[in-house]
């Protein structure tokens, strides 16, 4: 039986959006969830685990997503609850965050969005002003995902001082995004 | 000092962030970055914005398309209810799905017509088959006291009585029991949160779970942070708090599982132990169990006593060094009454000898659940901690001699209390053998115990020493033909 979009849900709670659009919201999303759970897992690899798990839950519960509620409000509580319990699954050998860590980072989440905002639009900027040695790291690691240990090789430098080098650019550009937001406020 | 300005090492927060950045943590890094994390919210604030830019870079640089693509597959792959990974759709659904992200990327969103399938049967139809199932109903939940309140965390969830698969609920106040519809019964106590993974497993964030796992639905698996609790045909709870799991079996048995302890590499098998009826454990973050002396029942889930006492009996400890390491004294609160299981290692039951019933005065009691193989041991002693002024009573059973601490310090008020027994099976001391066992008082009685009665008039500790002597001494050990003592305690100030 055909169903337009936007119908009732089936428990009468008030109009659900559709697939497509969901799909819409998700895809949106993506870059900001991945965020968020990149902040709450301590490593890396888990991190696209977790979102897949996300996503998921996200799918199963389209259903019940109020559009006139907030979508990312609404993604990020799925997205602690599969980061923790996530954490609980995880290997005894690998250590996580507390529990109360992972909760009050999540909690204050919601006040960094501006931060990160604000860092999309400068960040290409930023990197320009960057030093040729720390852009050509950042390009290294961030653009062809190559491991430190690589480029450490490549470019015939002591892995302590890729690391360096990256943290210097890090740093950087953290100062380079919280100027320009310090500017734009004036 | 408020928690945003408390000082902390700045410079070691910036090196364990971005070292968390470059993927270069050891494990008491990440240990370490916890706790600076949990100390301070500038801490936090930092280590955001560090976030912030290693995010964006690794997005910018690289992974929009990489994602948008992952994305893409991922939901061609999902499920309708049930594990997805690998499930594979049509190349027409998948294209589909491409193109309405591609188009979202465009900041074009798609209506109605363009998604929808030319192939032979209505993708409407499809959703609204998919919608059914993916809210499927795996349990219906109740108030078990007044005031009880809860949430799913979702759309009309607040109160909500059905219970659908994946769900979590945050029971903020009361207790609740949910029904699943495997009819086995899960009572939670707030606060508590718990997911419903699916009807034969649920996840345990925080608070606590009692499980009446229903005859045919064994395998019931209870998980936590620290351990997974297996059902093999049982009544269980489990409660976690401080990152720690207390598993408590009732009746039945469980497997505890736990994960490997060498910490090298994920290992898909861990440590496997059985518990039993009577037998109690904690499991600490680390992975090292820990023995749990005594167990209270929750309020709500005790008999339905004349008397509304409220918990009188707060601990109970004993000297006794027991083969059987994680049996636990099972104290509880308002439970004294008709039918009640008299002991931890036994299925006896407490009676009125008659059928006028139980001594009234008894009735709604704390009692204690003692372990009847203690009736031989010699040197007992057992303190019973009293939270406000009471009435302890001693049930002797009347094959045996007063001990000289009961006659000391306690009264034979006269009156008695009976048990109803079941043959003891020492392999399996929870079998009870058809016809063995009766309801209610007068009947089936098989033994007689005394009531002696000892008044506190302050709270704090009545010690308690061994059992008394057989009449007939016939060395038998734990199958002598004698009960260990029952354990009452009344408030005082409900006294006629």
């Amino acid at each position: 039986m055909a169903r337009p979009d936007k119908s009732p849900a089936p428990d009468g709670e008030g109009q659900s959006l559709g697939d497509e659009a969901f799909v819409g919201q998700m895809t949106a999303s993506q870059r900001d969830l991945r965020t968020f759970i990149v902040g709450l897992v301590p490593h890396q690899v888990d991190a696209d685990d977790v979102l897949q798990e996300v996503n998921l839950a996200l799918w199963r519960k389209r259903h019940l997503y109020d559009p006139n509620q907030d979508y990312l409000r609404w993604a990020f509580g799925f997205a602690a609850l599969e980061v923790r319990s996530f954490r609980s699954r995880a290997a005894r050998g690998r250590l996580w965050f507390s529990e109360s860590t992972i909760q009050s980072l999540a909690d204050e989440w919601p006040d960094k969005i501006s931060f990160l905002e604000d860092c999309r639009l400068v960040l290409a900027r930023c990197l320009q002003k960057l030093n040729d040695t720390e852009r050509q790291v950042v390009e290294a690691k961030y653009g062809d995902s190559q491991s430190v240990k690589k480029i450490a090789n490549d470019t015939n430098t002591p892995l302590s001082t890729v690391y360096d080098t990256l943290s210097r650019a890090l740093k950087s550009l953290r100062i380079c995004v919280r100027r320009s937001q310090l500017q734009s406020s004036h | 000092m408020t928690e945003a300005s408390r000082k902390y090492d700045k410079e070691r927060l910036h090196q364990l962030t971005l070292g968390k950045c470059n993927g270069a943590l050891t494990e008491d890094d990440v240990s370490e970055l916890s706790e600076l994390l949990a100390s301070s919210a500038d801490a936090r604030d930092e280590y955001w914005q560090f976030l912030a830019v290693h995010a964006e870079l690794d997005w910018q640089l690289n992974n929009e398309s990489a994602s948008t693509d992952s994305l893409a597959k991922q939901i061609a792959g999902f499920p309708d209810d049930v594990e997805p990974r690998s499930k594979i759709l049509g190349a027409g659904r998948a294209t589909q799905i491409l193109l309405a992200i591609a188009a979202c990327l465009a900041v074009v969103w798609f209506a109605g017509g363009v998604l929808w399938s030319d192939r032979g049967k209505d993708l409407a139809a499809e959703q609204a088959e998919k919608q059914s199932r993916v809210a499927k109903t795996v349990g219906h939940l109740k108030p078990i006291v007044p005031d009880s309140a809860w949430s799913f965390g979702r759309p009309g969830g607040d109160d909500a009585t059905e219970f659908q698969l994946g769900d979590t609920i945050w029971l903020n106040e009361g207790a609740v029991e949910l029904q699943l519809v495997t009819d086995t019964v899960a009572v939670l106590e707030a606060p508590t949160i718990m997911q419903v993974v699916s009807a034969d497993r649920v996840r345990v964030f925080d608070g606590g779970v009692k499980v009446e796992v229903a005859e045919g639905a064994e395998g019931f698996s209870v998980e936590t942070n620290s351990a997974e609790v297996v059902d093999l045909g049982t009544v269980f709870s489990v409660n976690v708090g401080d990152g720690n799991t207390d598993l408590v079996v009732f009746d039945g048995a469980v497997d505890l599982k736990l994960p490997r302890q060498d910490g090298e590499t994920e290992q898909p098998d861990g440590l496997v132990k059985r518990f039993r009826a009577g037998e109690a454990v904690q499991v600490l973050d680390d992975g090292t169990l820990s023995r749990i002396v005594n167990v209270r029942q929750a309020t709500h889930q005790t008999g339905d006593g004349g008397l509304s006492a409220g918990s009188v009996i707060e601990s109970v400890k004993d000297n006794n060094v027991r083969e059987d390491f994680w049996s636990f004294y099972e104290i509880v609160p308002g439970g004294m009454r008709e039918d009640a299981g008299a002991f931890v290692d036994r299925v006896h039951q407490w009676n009125g000898t008659k059928s006028k019933g139980i001594p009234a005065y008894l009735l709604g009691g704390d009692y204690v659940k003692t372990f009847n193989d203690d009736k031989v041991v010699d040197q007992l002693r057992i303190d019973v901690m009293l939270n406000q002024p009471a009435t302890l009573y001693v049930l002797l059973d009347q094959r045996v001699s007063p001990p000289a601490w009961l006659l000391e310090s306690f009264s034979d008020t006269g009156d008695t209390i009976g048990v109803d027994e079941a043959a003891y099976h020492p392999d399996d001391p929870t079998r009870v053998p058809e016809g063995d066992l009766q309801i209610g008082p007068g009947r089936s009685i098989n033994r007689t115990h005394s009531i002696w009665k000892l008044v506190a008039e302050e709270p704090g500790v009545v010690s308690l020493g061994a059992n008394g002597l057989l009449h007939d001494v016939n060395a038998e050990g734990v199958l002598s033909q004698a009960n260990m003592y029952g354990i009452v305690a009344v408030p005082l100030k409900h006294l006629n």
